[in-house]
């Protein structure tokens, strides 16, 4: 394995390169510094047993990526994880926080402007970036309930079950993750821009 | 806009849509209201584009070309907008410092595992072979029937039966059968063998009993057990498919029980006694230094214990005593029937001991040193409900229902000598119940013949379910027979059959590894079954002075 892959050093520096961004993704997606700790160090260890399997496909990030993804869902799809979400004060407070979006009638209190798209390939990173913040900036329980949904792709129906909370929870939880993203994107991406 | 739904509920109903399809009327609706409303029209897409952006957090197509640098790419998130590089570039270093120690405190954790094994391993065997003279009813009503001094472990209560002095030895013979079938395991991390069967996990083991009964006075008596009420033997070849997962697990038990009993009136009687246990276990499993070496120093420190397919073997010991208590009661509704009641308290250990690794390269020997171990451990209480009934002069009947508080073994920890928590790992045993009728036939005044059924409940779920306990519901069927040779001197005899149901095994699937890594950190995928059953053969002489 280590043979046919030139110096040990090249291979550990790359490795310990990768580590590193899988692991601030993993964070993202878990919300748990020693899980994510642990499943990367799984990560890793798939990519080096299989890396002849992967050669001239997708890039080694990408393809890592994918393994820990999987990792990720499975960790999710486990059955010690039920009833993980512990809705705490901060969920609760995003409630208030789209709450004084709107009047009294439930109309908008100041008006939406249209979003302008990216114009070009370094916008388009920047604004990931930016919302890679965001969802980093979700209460931890709506962070990783959106994550399941929009990044692991689970069904609404799944995520309930996992997380053990009704579907009307759930659609609520998903209703704020949307919506406190949405003016998250708002103040740090667009009104950022325009004020540039 | 307010009479068709406010913006409201329309940011619910778009965020919901986004999930599953709304009724036909809300749909309608909600168009009616984004065919007017700009603010939430532009909700509407926003919330689509964030949706769309979500799904390509972390693919590598737009935060970063994939083979750049490393360097590169924190310059270019420096560059980002907000202060998230900050934090992940603060979140880098101190990661970075933490790895080397965590990875490998994560390792010793996984090599203390077997000592996590202590708990669950005297979980699927309580022994309640503690006569030879119940075997032949299957255990049935053995809190009931008083027969002989055994009763001092089923029933103390019961030694208001037994005029003057008593003595008994028994010897239970137990030849259990575990055969495995490999059903598609993989190979664990960096170990090309996947393995074989290992062979036929079941070793003979010899469980002995005795028991020893005064009258003291007309209402009361005294008198001691010593027999062995929980034990296990499974031993796999080393080059077993699961043995990354065990290959020995040995526990013994010893325990001493004083107790007195008093006969209140014909009618009633109690007992209770004192338990002096001694647990020693021993657990052995392989240890995949190859996975090890590279969690711990990527593939520089693989390279240096020789690449992969280099594992060796990690035995855990430990030993302790603990003291419980029995208590037991019984009542005669007349002279032919009687119902006992018992119950025997659990006794909690701290068991100390040591972990040693075989065959260890040097550049492992911080990360698994040798050295004291200790863990926590509660064996279970049990309480059961018998009956004993004499039909006829030929003819007894026994039944009972006993209950075993397994779930007590929710999770063990296991601490180095310093008190440092090393793992807590989840067992998820059941409470179980085990449930036995049988019958005594008196042939004539030397002869009594034995029949008894029983059913058994395991503990362990499938989920869990381990090589070391290859565990699964069974059922008893057995027959005995006792020989009076004189006035004072019964012999006994018993077999019984344990037909076990198949137990499947799937350990550190996908999920397992994912929910619980330290657990399953270097081991395989362990996929296959248990074909499973167990002999018992058992004799006794009882001795009335």
């Amino acid at each position: 394995m280590v043979e046919g892959s030139g110096p040990a050093t090249d291979l550990d520096s790359q490795l310990s390169a990768l580590r590193q961004r899988l692991l601030r993704h993993a964070r993202f997606a878990l919300r748990d510094g020693s899980v994510a700790e642990d499943l990367v160090q799984d990560t890793l260890i798939a990519v080096v047993e299989r890396r002849e399997r992967h050669r001239g496909a997708a890039s080694l990030v990408t393809w890592a990526m994918a393994i820990l993804r999987n990792k990720i869902a499975d960790w999710y799809r486990s059955p010690t994880r039920r009833r993980m979400v512990q809705l705490t004060a901060d969920d609760e407070n995003l409630d208030h926080a789209i709450d004084a979006l709107y009047d009294a009638s439930g109309a908008y209190a100041d008006p939406i402007p249209a979003w302008q798209q990216p114009d070009n390939l370094m916008e388009q990173r920047q604004m990931m970036t930016v919302l890679e913040r965001c969802v980093g900036c979700l209460p931890v329980q709506t962070g990783r309930v959106f994550m399941m949904r929009e990044w692991l792709g689970f069904e609404t129906v799944e995520i309930c079950e996992r997380v053990g909370v009704t579907a009307e929870n759930c659609r609520t939880i998903m209703h704020r993750a949307r919506m406190a993203l949405r003016d998250c994107m708002q103040r740090d991406w667009i009104n950022a821009k325009a004020s540039a | 806009m307010n009479w068709l739904y406010s913006c409201k509920q329309v940011a619910q109903l778009l965020s919901q849509r986004l999930d599953e399809p709304l009724g036909a009327i809300d749909n309608l609706r909600l168009r009616l209201h984004l065919s007017m409303c700009s603010n939430c029209s532009n909700v509407d897409k926003q919330l689509r584009e964030v949706n769309a952006l979500a799904a390509k957090l972390f693919t590598g197509c737009l935060t970063a070309p994939d083979d750049t640098d490393p360097d590169a790419r924190t310059a270019q998130a420096n560059d980002a907008p907000g202060d998230a590089s900050r934090d992940v570039a603060r979140i880098r270093k101190r990661k970075v410092m933490n790895n080397t120690n965590h990875r490998l405190l994560a390792w010793s954790v996984a090599a203390a595992l077997a000592g996590m094994a202590i708990g669950a391993h005297a979980g699927g065997f309580q022994l309640t072979e503690q006569n030879a003279s119940g075997l032949g009813n299957a255990f049935a009503g053995q809190g009931a029937s008083a027969q002989d001094a055994s009763t001092i472990f089923f029933n103390p209560a019961g030694m208001t039966k037994l005029p003057g002095k008593n003595a008994v030895g028994a010897l239970n013979t137990i030849r259990p059968s575990a055969k495995f079938t490999n059903n598609g395991s993989t190979n664990a991390p960096l170990q090309p063998a996947i393995g074989g069967s290992g062979g036929d996990a079941g070793d003979l083991a010899f469980v002995p009993s005795m028991y020893l009964s005064w009258q003291l006075s007309p209402q009361l008596f005294a008198g001691v057990g010593i027999g062995a009420p929980f034990g296990l033997k499974t031993e796999y070849d080393t080059s077993f498919a699961g043995r990354f997962h065990a290959i020995e697990s040995d526990l013994k038990t010893i325990n001493i029980n004083p107790s007195i009993a008093y006969k209140v009136n014909d009618m009633f009687s109690v007992g209770i006694g004192v338990n002096y246990q001694r647990v020693d276990a021993t657990l052995s499993n392989a240890v995949n230094y190859s996975a090890a070496a590279f969690g711990a120093g990527g593939a520089r420190a693989l390279a240096a214990v020789g690449g992969p397919g280099r594992e060796g073997i990690a035995t855990v010991d430990g030993d302790d005593t603990g003291w419980g208590y029995s208590l037991g009661a019984m009542i005669d509704f007349n002279p032919q029937t009687r119902v006992g009641l018992a119950y025997r308290s659990s006794i909690r250990y701290t068991l100390e001991g040591s972990v040693s690794f075989s065959d260890r390269p040097a550049i492992l020997a911080a990360g698994l040193a040798d050295g004291p171990v200790r863990a926590d451990v509660e064996l279970p209480a049990t309480a059961s409900l018998s009956l004993f009934h004499k039909v006829n002069p030929k003819w007894d009947v026994l039944a009972d229902v006993g209950w075993t508080d397994w779930s007590v073994l929710k999770s063990l920890d296991v601490r180095r000598s310093s008190g440092a928590l090393l793992s807590t790992t989840p067992l998820n045993w059941k409470d179980t119940w085990r449930a036995g009728v049988g019958a005594n036939y008196h042939y004539n005044d030397q002869w009594t013949l034995r029949l008894g059924v029983a059913y058994d409940q395991s503990p362990v779920e499938a989920a869990d379910r381990s090589p070391r306990v290859p565990d699964q519901d069974r059922k008893w069927i057995a027959v005995g027979a006792q020989y009076r040779v004189s006035k004072q001197l019964a012999v006994d005899f018993g077999y019984a059959h344990l037909f076990v149901s198949d137990s499947g095994v799937n350990l550190c699937n996908g999920a397992q590894a994912a929910a619980n890594p330290a657990a399953c950190v270097g081991k395989n995928n362990l996929v296959g079954a248990f074909d499973a059953k167990v002999n018992i053969l058992a004799a006794q002489l009882r001795y009335s002075f």
